[in-house]
Formats: C-alpha cells, structure tokens, sequence
C-alpha cells in the first residue's frame, strides 16, 4: 500500500505563520467559518471563489515560481496561480496553499480509511483460512474415526478452502476489487453449498456470518473508494 | 480593410472581421477552463487561475462510479440467481426429464442476464473466423478430455470415491440428449456466464487481467467439484484467454463443447 505523504508545509515545520503574520479583519475568522472556508476547499474539485488579497494571504514570494515544488512541472508560461498539473497553488498565497493541502489531507483520510477496511477483509480471510486449515486437519486426525471414509474428502476440501482464502487475502492486497469480489463469491458459495448438505448449519454462528457478509460488503465499497481516492491522490502528485 | 462596397440605400454591409491582433492567427489554440473561462495549454488537469480539476475528468469519474455501481448490481443479482440455480439443482432428481427443464430455464434466464448487457450479444460470433485461433483450441480440446478424465479417474479410485455418471440412461437416445445437456447447452450457456456476462463486468469494475482470473475461479466454483477444480481452472482460464485476445466468445464456445463432447463421448464408450 502506498506511503502517506508529507503534508506539511515546508515553512510550517519550523515556524508557525500565524504568530509571525499580523491579523487583518479578513483573516479573523471564527472556528465554524474557518471550517466552512476549509471544507468547500476541501472538496479541490469546484471553482475556489477569488478573494481580496490581505496580507496574510500575499504571495509566499514576489517573484513568480518557475516550476512547480511538487510535480516540476515548467510554470514560466502560466500566468495563473494553480499548477495546471497536479492543482497546486504554486504562486498562490499562504492560505491557498493551506487549503491545497487540507484538501489532500481529506482526500488521503479516505484513502486510509480505504485501507483499513481492506486490511480488515484481508485479516478476516486469514482467519478463515486458519479455521478452514485446522478444521481440515482434524479430519485427517481425530475426526476420521468419527467420519470413516469421508473423512478425507472433507479434510482436503476444507485444508484447499483454507488456501484459496490464504489466495484471496494476498489477491485483496494486489487488486481490492478483484480479490474481494472472488474471495465473498467463493465464502457465499461454500456457504450454500454446506447449507444444501446440512439445512442447519446456515444458523449456525449467524451474527459471526452476518459480521463477515458486512465486512465483505465494506470491503467491497471501499475497493472503490481506494481506487478512486489513489488516481485522484496521483494527480495531485502524491 | 474591407473590400465590400455599400449599397446605396439600406443598412451598410457588415466589414469582414478581420482579428485585432493579426499574428494571433498563428499563435497556438488555447483551452478555457469551464468553471472561470481562463484561457490556457489545452490538456491541463488543473485550471491555473481558479485551480478546478477539469470539467471531463469529474465527468470521467461520475461515469466510473456508476458503471461500477451497475456492474456490481448486476453481478450481485447473477450471484442471487445462482444460489437459487444451486439450491434447485441440489434438490432436482438427475433424471433427463427434469435436467433438461433446469437446463432450459438456465438457458432463458442467462439468455436475459446477456441481454441485459448492451451489445454483448455481439461477441458471440466473430467478425472472421481465425482459422489458426480455431484449430488450435480444437487441437487442445481433443486432447484436453481424455487429461482431465484420466487425472479424475486416478483421483477418485486413489481415495475410494465414485466417478460422476454423466450419461441420461433415461433418456431416448442417451447418447444424443446427455451430448446435448451436457456438450451444447454448458458449451454456449456457461461461455455466455463467464466468458460473457461475468467477464464483462469484471473488466468494467476491476481489469481485463482480474476478469480473465475471477471468470475463471468462479467457473471452477460453481461446479462444486473439488476434484475438478484443479482442471477446471486452467481450462477457464484458456477459455478467457481466448475470448482476451480474439475478443469472442466463439473459439471458447466450440472449445467448452468440444471438451464436454469429449467427456460424454469417453465415458459413453469406456475409452478411459
């Protein structure tokens, strides 16, 4: 999984420009409206409205930039403020660049909490393939003086499930969408197939069923969420 | 300047216009952004005034997010109708009589999954057949039955279990009917599920390369042979393969038949 990046800025590891930047009544905001101005930045995909420029919010540098500190991309053609490659306001004011990565921030938290869910399906496959793995070798223990000659069958159809989802946790890393997909197929799968041999095991640890039909479904949104959340993140220049 | 002369009565004829810059005519065609009109390089992603993301991409995304939703929805519902095909397969007698009702009932309802894909029907046929492409999975589906059949045969005697009758005794011609149960309808049915239908919507939501894997697990699975499974997936994934690279489900069609003819043929006749 990738990296989290640096969020910040370079200047705010030493100093903090509040202290240093005298407050105009443009800048005095109170919390909530702080929070709205950061929230419709947040969303970095909407026109940011033009402000009048106070002096907290001058350029960082007089001079223009001639490339972009994130991406390189050649700026000495733009007129604009914004990086026309990766949206950074590379000759925007202090604040713009505050909200740049405020936005980034938001958009990384979702990317995490992505991950994470993901992480969770992959956990989960783990232990169902550990249960799978040492009920499988039950059978081919103590269970097969109690199941005769299908006790074989049913260990090695139980050790290979384990396997497949040892496959399907690895595959979850590699493509979320795929490996998740596949690995929730094959656990509704076994799930009907051992309910058509014995009606009375589809009740059988329900909530524990229900807990990993809505891990699976979690999983599955999030997959998306990854996806959607890493391209954007990349052409952001993350 | 103009060279139109006006009439002598009524409005004045409009002057050619003619740019107000001159050597702008030359200069290289710029792209407003849609959000604050900023002219700029076309092919930016950011506007460099306003710094929106452009308009296309967010379009783009909006697009990606329902094709997803859809393709999901809809293998959602394929999973629903074959947990409901399973659960009736499990409790219908196997004799013809009622197989081949199943059969055809799976027919029709795949036949409407297809459908319900705008212009999957179309990669059923080729536009021109790969002679090359066709004797090759012919050649391998020759062979492939009697691999298959043998390694089973030595799998299920090495641990005391039985062999899978495939043939309808039952039927009036046995033979015939169990070719036509289990060669052409699995051969252009099951081609059209996962191959068509399933393949479809993974390459929508994941990658041509996930789809290829996941059509071919679940293949495997929904056979719910264990046995099988070790064979079943490198054929479904030669099946995929196929319909990858030659974008049809045609080669795959006659290599499924070709295959579960070879099966039926086999067992009908003791060759293994």
């Amino acid at each position: 999984m990738n990296k989290s990046p640096d969020f910040n800025l370079p200047h705010e590891e030493a100093e903090n420009p509040q202290a240093e930047t005298p407050q105009t009544d443009n800048t005095l905001k109170a919390p909530a409206e702080e929070n709205a101005v950061e929230e419709t930045s947040s969303e970095a995909e909407g026109p940011i409205e033009a402000q009048a420029p106070s002096e907290a919010e001058a350029p960082l540098e007089e001079t223009r930039a001639e490339s972009c500190e994130r991406c390189n991309e050649d700026l000495r053609e733009s007129s604009g403020k914004f990086c026309p490659k990766c949206g950074f306001p590379a000759n925007g004011t202090e604040q713009d660049q505050k909200n740049f990565y405020h936005a980034l921030k938001l958009k990384q938290d979702v990317l995490d909490d992505a991950q994470k869910k993901l992480k969770r399906v992959s956990v989960m496959l783990y232990i169902l393939a550990g249960i799978n793995i040492l009920y499988g070798l039950y059978f081919f223990g103590a269970g097969a003086a109690l199941y005769g000659d299908d006790a074989g069958i049913i260990g090695a159809t139980t050790i290979i499930m384990g396997l497949i989802f040892i496959g399907c946790a690895l595959w979850v890393k590699k493509n979320p969408v795929a490996g998740t997909v596949t690995a929730f197929s094959i656990y509704a799968l076994v799930q009907v197939a051992s309910a058509l041999v014995e009606p009375t095991t589809l009740f059988q640890g329900i909530i524990l069923k229900i807990i990993i039909v809505v891990i699976f479904v979690r999983g599955i949104r999030s997959a998306f969420d990854y996806r959607e959340y890493l391209r954007k993140l990349d052409e952001h220049a993350v | 300047m103009s060279t139109q002369s006006n009439p002598p009565y009524g409005p004045l004829a409009e002057p050619e216009e003619e740019p107000l810059i001159p050597f702008l005519k030359d200069a290289p065609e710029l792209e407003a952004c849609q959000y604050c009109d900023f002219h700029q390089s076309p092919g930016f992603t950011f506007c460099a005034s306003c710094g929106s993301r452009r308009k296309e991409l967010q379009t783009d995304d909006i697009q990606i997010r329902e094709t997803y939703r859809n393709s999901l929805t809809s293998l959602a519902l394929y999973g629903v109708y074959m947990i409901i095909l399973v659960v009736l397969m499990y409790n219908t007698d196997e004799s013809f009589k009622s197989q081949r009702w199943l059969s055809y009932g799976d027919a029709l309802i795949t036949i409407g999954f297809v459908l319900s894909v705008k212009g999957l029907w179309r990669i059923i046929a080729p536009a021109s057949i790969d002679f090359k492409a066709l004797f090759s999975i012919m050649a391998i589906t020759l062979v492939s039955p009697f691999l298959a059949s043998s390694m089973i045969d030595w799998i299920t005697s090495s641990i005391n279990a039985d062999v899978y009758d495939y043939i309808f005794w039952d039927a009036p011609e046995p033979l015939s009917f169990t070719l036509i149960l289990i060669a052409v309808f699995p051969a252009i049915f099951e081609e059209l599920t996962f191959r068509g239908f399933v393949y479809h919507h993974m390459q929508k939501i994941s990658s041509p390369k996930a789809a290829l894997w996941v059509s071919a697990i679940l293949f495997a699975m929904v056979h719910f042979s264990l046995i099988s499974l070790f064979w079943l997936i490198p054929f479904g994934l030669l099946l995929g393969y196929y319909r990858q690279k030659h974008n049809t489900l045609f080669y795959g069609i006659v290599g499924h038949f070709m295959h579960n003819a070879g099966v039926v043929l086999a067992q009908y006749y003791g060759w293994y």
